[in-house]
């Protein structure tokens, strides 16, 4: 049996469309599914032109002059423990067996440490350092409005140091990290696909 | 004035000339299709799809932000799947050309399709990913609409997923590039259905697999120079094809002799035996045959190659002149007695033609 040109490109379309749709329920069951934690972010950058409105977002957790740096990174996994109402990372491994046994949550990512320096001396207060986590997540749709006020909070947070942006993230059985939303003082902004 | 008009008239003074009957005039006339002619209604309906079609799309732009995801989500599938119906009824309808730009835009359609979903439902992004998806899905979609758009669409997305997030050129990584698969399957198609954009695009795809693969070893000029080769011999044999009448195989001709030169003249300036590199006898035979390649290039009269052979010359000449130290008044001196010679040859070889 022929199948002429037109069979074959409803075929093949209608096989992309349901691979395209597939992807996305299965993407929406891991998110949902997974273990919900928070992370701090910084912003980066609010929007682009070409791209819509988004938050560009930075995994970032600072580190006080007193504390150290989790160990140096040697696999494609990083490990989580909670400290408060936030995740911080607290080391890294080439499994995730190896990374469960770091920390209760891991996490494929990868990060980086720019270490605190200790307070030199009377009245030098000391530089505190930065962990970069990378969760192949970095940037947040939303509308245009949505957009402007996270960035104005972003930039208050960095002015004044204070905790007021958190990222949602689900945290599949496969380790992948996935974006549920933000928390912008203290109000949760979930996607909501409907 | 159409084509068939300025023929009507040269038939006419073949019949005053004697060389033709008056009464094969009509029939040999109607041995040309009439040149379709775009009536103002057509033109006009023309005019007005495009324009429903900008409102349309000015429409979503204007309420994007005000619909909800799984709304956003459709109207893109709902856009690639009308592209690909349009597609299959022009293919029903046997209008290959409406097909192929159908095709095309479906391709094209689901590339964007594939990135918006991923910023609709805030996804974990993985360019390369989507960039090889994307390409996939358009080289099904060619497959199954003999569209050369699409597959053209497929190779520009693999190329793309290629160079994402790769260091292909650093020979840090040990990936594969796609377009190993991508770029023979392209030449294929492009020889098989006969289109001259994709075999310009599969020749690049090809040139670059080499790239790929000399970047992949140590600068040796050995390497080079066998790569040189290979890709002289598939130009030999896009020539050979060329010679059956095999349709744009010239483009494959053209493309793999200015690689193998590309090649070759890198592989003079990299470590032969030890630190030396060619030197002054590298240059002579890259002079040498780049003067065989004008010859080859007049023969075929292929202008690619002829040109090619030219610019090679041009190159050869300067490194020549490098090589030698030579200052500018003694390259000024050299490129007069040349052009010279040239000069003395040409009006030689053109005496000798007229009193012939």
């Amino acid at each position: 049996m022929k199948i002429n040109a037109a069979q074959r490109i409803v075929a093949v379309a209608a096989a992309c469309a349901v691979i395209l749709v597939g992807f996305v329920i299965n993407e929406g069951a891991a998110r949902a599914n997974g273990q919900e934690v928070l992370l701090p972010v910084e912003g980066v950058d609010p929007r682009d032109l070409l791209s819509g409105h988004y938050v560009q977002l930075a995994f970032n957790q600072r580190l006080a002059p007193d504390e150290q740096c989790p160990p140096t990174q040697t696999g494609d996994w990083a490990a989580l423990r909670s400290r408060g109402d936030i995740y911080v990372v607290v080391g890294g491994a080439g499994s995730r067996a190896e990374a469960e046994q770091v920390g209760p949550v891991p996490v494929k990512a990868h990060y980086a440490c720019s270490p605190p320096s200790p307070p030199a001396g009377e009245g030098a207060p000391g530089i505190p350092g930065n962990v970069h986590l990378d969760l192949s997540i970095d940037r947040f749709y939303v509308s245009q409005a949505e957009a402007q006020r996270i960035e104005t909070a972003l930039a208050a947070q960095r002015d004044d140091a204070s905790r007021r942006v958190l990222a949602i993230v689900s945290i599949g059985r496969d380790g992948i990290a996935r974006l549920k939303g933000l928390v912008v003082d203290n109000q949760r902004l979930e996607l909501n696909w409907l | 004035m159409t084509y068939k008009d300025r023929i009507g008239r040269e038939i006419d003074r073949w019949i005053e000339a004697g060389l033709v009957q008056p009464d094969r005039r009509a029939p040999m006339l109607d041995m040309i299709p009439d040149t379709r002619r775009l009536d103002a209604a057509t033109a006009l309906a023309w005019v007005g799809s495009v324009l429903l079609g900008v409102a349309l799309v000015s429409f979503v732009a204007a309420n994007w932000d005000g619909m909800t995801p799984i709304l956003r989500f459709t109207i893109i599938v709902g856009a690639f799947l009308a592209l690909a119906a349009g597609g299959a009824w022009t293919a029903y309808r046997e209008r290959p050309i409406a097909t192929n730009i159908l095709v095309m835009l479906a391709a094209i359609s689901y590339a964007a399709a594939i990135g918006l979903t991923a910023q609709i439902f805030d996804l974990p992004s993985d360019t390369r990913t989507a960039c090889y998806g994307a390409g996939l899905a358009a080289y099904g979609l060619a497959l199954a609409g003999r569209s050369t758009g699409a597959a053209t669409v497929a190779l520009i997305l693999i190329g793309f997923g290629d160079f994402t997030e790769h260091g292909w050129f650093t020979g840090q990584d040990h990936d594969l590039p796609w377009m190993l698969f991508a770029a023979p399957l392209g030449a294929y198609l492009a020889l098989r259905w006969g289109s001259a954009p994709l075999a310009h695009i599969s020749a690049l795809a090809i040139v670059y697999c080499f790239t790929w693969f000399a970047a992949r070893t140590e600068a040796h000029a050995g390497t080079f120079i066998v790569l040189a080769l290979v890709l002289g011999a598939i130009a030999a044999s896009a020539r050979w094809l060329r010679a059956h009448d095999r349709q744009f195989a010239g483009v494959f001709y053209g493309w793999f002799t200015f690689a193998a030169f590309v090649f070759f003249a890198i592989g003079g300036y990299l470590p032969w035996f030890g630190d030396a590199n060619g030197g002054v006898s590298h240059r002579l035979i890259w002079l040498t045959s780049s003067g065989g390649l004008i010859a080859l290039g007049r023969h075929d009269h292929h202008g690619m190659v002829t040109a090619v052979g030219v610019l090679s010359l041009i190159g050869a000449i300067i490194a020549l002149l490098g090589d030698l130290g030579l200052n500018l008044m003694a390259s000024a001196g050299i490129f007069l007695v040349c052009a010279v010679v040239a000069l003395i040859g040409g009006l030689a070889l053109r005496s000798r033609t007229k009193a012939s």
